[in-house]
């Protein structure tokens, strides 16, 4: 006989967590099926090195959702604190490009007094934008394809809240959004390596660059969810999100991937684990990527051609690779003073290193100059390594999924190298400081973490994927299969640690179906 | 043709600056409705760059845009342009030669063309046709939004309403599935987006190309996968159709449109060049010319991109700051060039050798997607790409009288050349052989022993499109067709319906919605706007 719960999650990540917590809440019995041996997923820490710990792949927490947190009773997980980044550029130029406003505008004013200026313009801008863009992010997304389907005043409130920016900020708004980034920056900007360092938000584990028309986009959602961060980082979060799960009696039953989606008569029956085990509940809801759902999970017949042709056509092309440095000491960089603690930087000394570095992988090489996105979690958390000692995080661009020549052992040492010298350059004698090293590529993220293609985001987040994310089968959390849906970061809406597609799939677990004649 | 180089009249109802297609096709709009109506022209020819010019003697260069598929069927039967001499012949073939000394030929017949795409994969051969209907079908919608004015989101104007619902009239009759679609070609770029229909690169790529014309962009960056619809939305003499070539080159179009705006009464005059346009309390008055002539008129129409109006006819102090910062905003960053040739024989293609019909079409020099963005690449940094992509047409095959007996005229579009080269822009005449020998090294692989048969060659430079065209930045299509300078953005936000904040000043050219190609629509619209003003 097998087990029977009302709900299955597939996937013990953030999102995942979020949804079984949720449906928890709601009084179902939920099972969470993870395949690796902890949760957490991407913000998992893992000991890399005896006695060094990493705070997650994705090592910031700026882009979780407050209302998310309130509702799953982790209120008080949140601070108003902005974390602050730092951008690094060449000899010894530090500046603070995102936290609190005045030092970050001071900063920036430091190295071009009209950059300062223009700085509260760009904030200003966001700020007025922010209302609009975060209502797209936390609500259930519109379906303009059938626009005729939606409910008009449904659809009427959407747009006037776009007309209530007043006729400016809107026209503004539409134009800039498909914007390459680079632009968008010039039009605000003067110090290169600010614009560099910002325009990293846009394109960080994307399969674009500066001069990539719709990177503007990225930006803009970014700002608008960026601005409150976790006490403790992503470790905190994520423990905070397993010890809820048990208070609300989720099963969880990690080390076991499942293998298969059960269907009878169209609709989701259950589950079947690695093991052979079988879960059965008639919801069930999957965090993992929709393609690998979609394509490895269901049976061949539950799909139509174009919906098969569609969803093998949702991009997730990873682009960026995680190194985990453990170090002797505090790292200090360039330019930087004691009382900066650094603790999260960016070095892209300039849009066209951005570009160039991008530029590689569209032949499937990994850039010569990779631009960085650098953590240290061991400031906020010592616990993470040895007295003395740090860890240091690093968010690699670019590091294409297919490398040409595979990625072997010595690919892997070859790209660490040049990481290596590039924090090297930028924090002198950085590299006498390594004890250990641990690289994923996009290859072995996709291995580790199930990742698809090693998508960070769990698909490319190209405006086309992002308005209708993945595919119009699977809008809205639902999929062809009744009783199916998506809960994870390859839905609306996207990816970075945010809680928050997790959050909005359990109002389509709950929701009766309506009738839809056009799936079969 | 030959024009006079000085106006019959001191005033006259409407002055058209600058005598490209659409300036052309505006005044003639304009005189058929009884106004007079004078078009001034800084070169000696009419056209601006739809033009045909004898650059060497006995042969005639289609000296910049070579091929038309989007002039509106309706501008022809309104000008009666063919009993003007208008001539379109469709392209037969679209040829592309690899270097591996194989080809690809896609031709207007259906099962030629499967039977060429299977030789490289069945199955792009099989969805091949597949693509194209679902193409063509979505190349209706897009008509509604050329043929009307851009309406403004912003506005809550009833009639603007009335307009977005004209302009979305296609879109509002495609199904979701269609409107999928048509969202992906809108945002997703043109190799992504043959990627999901095609495995082969040896047809992704001569496809991709259309959509970097004109654009500083490859065919990996987002945005470039629209303008593959346009080649499922030419239409020549009402039939839906592909590409064509006009009778005497480009030169040809402008030409019979300039006929039928002189036989509507239009005045034409060639070497004119307007420094100003007179501004009276805010109010256009007239021109100035450089030779210090003036030219009264009740409304002033520029035919000249955005920024050459505003900064330059028109000047700042007559401007308010957001527009100001709006064109400042505006983008040009010319891509792109040009390499006219003049050679003693017709190319002989090592992959597919003879002077067969593939060469009467179009011959794409783009055998990969990676070539194409190494091309890119190149151009990114201030170098113009070393092996660029080609884009060749011989018109001398449908069009003898171009050339002496026997010899032959080749039209090569290149791209990259980006305008501002790392040495700075001004320094292109240095660099403009290389930039020539570029062109022709490359060919030289494909057509062993070109060289050799090469009497003349002009090389047009981005600067040089600048220079000789006044193509600001040399952006062929008078600013950059991205989205964010698109429709009611076209050229600025507030200023898209050919209306200008100078009273009498109106906007008719490539810099207005819907924008740069061989369309007429430009002109067209904005004669309607005007006379319906007047009219009011
Ligand atoms: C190299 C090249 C290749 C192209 N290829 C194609 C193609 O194959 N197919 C296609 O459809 N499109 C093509 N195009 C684009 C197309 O040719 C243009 O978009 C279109 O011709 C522009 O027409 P227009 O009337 O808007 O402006 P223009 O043709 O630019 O006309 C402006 C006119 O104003 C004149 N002028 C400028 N300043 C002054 C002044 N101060 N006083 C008086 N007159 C002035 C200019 O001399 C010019 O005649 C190409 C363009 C170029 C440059």
């Amino acid at each position: 006989m097998s087990e029977r719960f009302d709900v299955i999650v597939i996937g013990g990540g953030h999102n995942g967590l979020t949804t079984a917590c949720l449906m928890a809440m709601q009084g179902e019995r939920v099972a969470l099926v993870e395949k690796r041996d902890a949760l957490g997923g991407l913000a998992e820490s893992v000991e890399f090195e005896p006695g060094f710990k990493s705070a997650g792949v994705w090592h910031g927490t700026g882009n979780v959702s407050e209302s998310v947190m309130n509702s799953l009773g982790l209120k008080s997980l949140i601070q108003n604190e902005l974390p602050t980044v730092y951008a690094l550029g060449e000899s010894g130029h530090v500046a603070p490009i995102f936290g609190p406003f005045n030092r970050t505008a001071f900063g920036i004013s430091q190295h071009a007094p009209s950059d300062g200026r223009n700085y509260a313009r760009y904030r200003a801008f966001m700020n007025r934008i922010r209302p609009v863009l975060s209502r797209f992010l936390t609500r259930r997304p519109l379906n303009f394809l059938e626009v005729e389907r939606e409910a008009p005043v449904e659809v009427l409130t959407r747009a006037l809240g776009l007309r209530f920016l007043g006729s400016h900020d809107m026209v503004e708004l539409l134009r800039v959004a498909p914007m390459p980034v680079r632009d968008f920056l010039n039009e605000y900007f003067e110090s290169a390596f600010i614009k560099g360092a910002l325009s990293m938000d846009a394109v960080l584990g994307t399969f674009a660059a500066p001069r990539s028309p719709g990177t503007t986009m990225n930006l803009l959602m970014h700002e608008s969810i960026a601005g409150q961060s976790i006490k403790g980082g992503s470790i905190a979060l994520t423990e905070a999100l397993i010890r809820r799960a048990r208070e609300l009696g989720v099963q969880v039953k990690s080390g076991n991937a499942v293998t298969k989606i059960l269907i009878e008569n169209k609709s989701v029956k259950g589950v079947e684990l690695e093991n052979g085990e079988m879960i059965e509940a008639a919801a069930v809801s999957a965090s993992c990527n929709p393609k690998a759902v979609l394509l490895d999970l269901l049976p061949v017949e539950a799909l139509t051609h174009t919906t098969e042709h569609r969803i093998s056509n949702f991009r997730t092309c990873g682009t960026a690779a995680h190194l985990l440095l453990a170090i002797d000491g505090p790292v200090s960089f360039q330019g930087a003073s004691a009382d900066d603690n650094v603790c999260h930087a960016r070095i892209a000394p300039t849009l066209d290193h951005v570009e160039k570095a991008f530029d590689a992988i569209k032949y499937d090489r990994f850039s010569d100059e990779p631009v960085l996105d650098i953590a240290i979690p061991t400031i906020d958390d010592p616990r993470l390594a040895p007295a003395d000692k740090s860890v240091v995080s690093v968010l690699v661009a670019y590091a294409p999924y297919n490398l040409d020549g595979g990625w072997t052992d010595d690919a892997r040492s070859a790209l660490t190298r040049k990481v290596i010298d590039t924090i090297s350059r930028f924090a002198p004698g950085f590299d006498k400081k390594i004890i250990a090293a641990k690289l994923s590529s996009p290859a072995d993220l996709e291995n580790d973490y199930g990742l698809t293609g090693g998508h960070l985001h769990h698909g490319e987040p190209g405006l086309d994927q992002v308005v209708i994310r993945p595919i119009p089968e699977c809008f809205n959390h639902e999929t062809p299969v009744e009783g199916l849906t998506l809960c994870g970061s390859g839905t609306h809406p996207g990816g970075t640690v945010s809680c928050m597609a997790g959050a909005l799939a359990t109002r389509e677990i709950t929701r009766p179906r309506k009738i839809r004649a056009d799936v079969a | 043709m030959k024009f006079s180089n000085k106006p019959d009249h001191p005033r006259y109802d409407a002055v058209v600056v600058g005598g490209g297609h659409n300036g052309l096709t505006c005044a003639a709009y304009l005189a058929k409705a009884g106004k007079s109506v004078l078009v001034l022209e800084k070169r000696p020819v009419v056209g601006g760059s739809a033009v045909s010019e004898e650059v060497f003697p006995g042969f005639t260069y289609t000296v910049c845009s070579y091929v038309v598929s989007l002039f509106r069927p309706h501008i022809v039967r309104d000008l009666e342009l063919v009993r003007h001499g208008l001539e379109i012949i469709p392209l037969e073939a679209s040829f592309s030669p690899l270097p591996n000394g194989d080809s690809l030929c896609r031709w207007g017949d259906a099962h030629r063309t499967r039977r060429e795409i299977a030789r490289f994969s069945a199955k792009d051969a099989e969805v091949y046709p597949e693509f194209s209907l679902a193409m063509s079908q979505l190349a209706r919608f897009t008509k509604s939004i050329i043929d009307n004015p851009a309406p403004n989101p912003a506005s809550l104007n009833p009639a603007e309403f009335v307009q977005a619902l004209r302009s979305s009239q296609g879109l509002r009759e495609a199904n979701a599935d269609q409107r999928f679609i048509y969202m992906k070609l809108l945002t997703m770029s043109a190799a992504d987006f043959l990627d999901q229909w095609f495995e082969s690169d040896v047809l992704k790529a001569p496809m991709s190309v259309s959509g970097i014309i004109g654009t500083f962009l490859g065919v990996r960056s987002p945005g470039t996968a629209y303008v593959l619809l346009h080649h499922y939305m030419g239409e020549i003499d009402g039939a839906m159709r592909a590409w064509g070539f006009a009778k005497g080159g480009t030169g040809g179009i402008s030409t019979a449109i300039a006929r039928s705006a002189q036989s509507y009464g239009a005045e034409i005059v060639t070497e004119a060049h307007v420094s100003n346009v007179i501004i009276k309390s805010g109010k256009a008055t007239g021109v100035a010319l450089e030779n210090g002539d003036e030219i009264r008129a009740d409304t002033v129409i520029s035919g000249l991109d955005p920024r050459r109006t505003y900064l330059g006819l028109v000047g700042k102090e007559h401007l308010d700051s957001e527009l100001t910062t709006q064109l400042g905003h505006y983008k040009f960053r010319g891509s792109s060039g040009k390499v006219n040739l003049a050679v003693d024989r017709l190319p002989e293609f090592s992959s597919r050798p003879g002077d067969g019909p593939h060469l009467y079409g179009d011959v794409a020099i783009a055998p990969s997607i990676q070539y194409l963005e190494k091309a890119y690449d190149q151009a990114k940094y201030g170098d113009f790409s070393e092996r660029p992509y080609i884009n060749m047409v011989i018109p001398t095959l449908v069009d003898p009288t171009m050339a002496p007996p026997g010899k032959h005229v080749i039209s090569c579009f290149v791209q990259y050349a980006p305008y501002d080269i790392k040495e700075g822009a001004s320094n292109w005449p240095q660099r403009r052989e290389a930039f020539g020998d570029a062109v022709v090294d490359t060919l030289e692989e494909y057509i062993p022993g070109i060289k050799e048969t090469i009497l003349h060659r002009q090389v047009l430079t981005p600067w040089d499109l600048e220079q000789e065209f006044g193509l600001t930045e040399g952006n062929i299509f008078h600013g950059e067709l991205s989205l964010e300078q698109l429709l009611y953005l076209r050229p600025a936000a507030g200023w898209a319906k050919y209306k200008t904040p100078v009273r009498s000043l109106w906007m008719c050219a490539s810099g207005t919605h819907p924008g740069g190609g061989i369309m007429g629509a430009s002109g067209e619209l904005a004669a309607r706007a005007i006379l319906r003003k007047r009219a009011a």
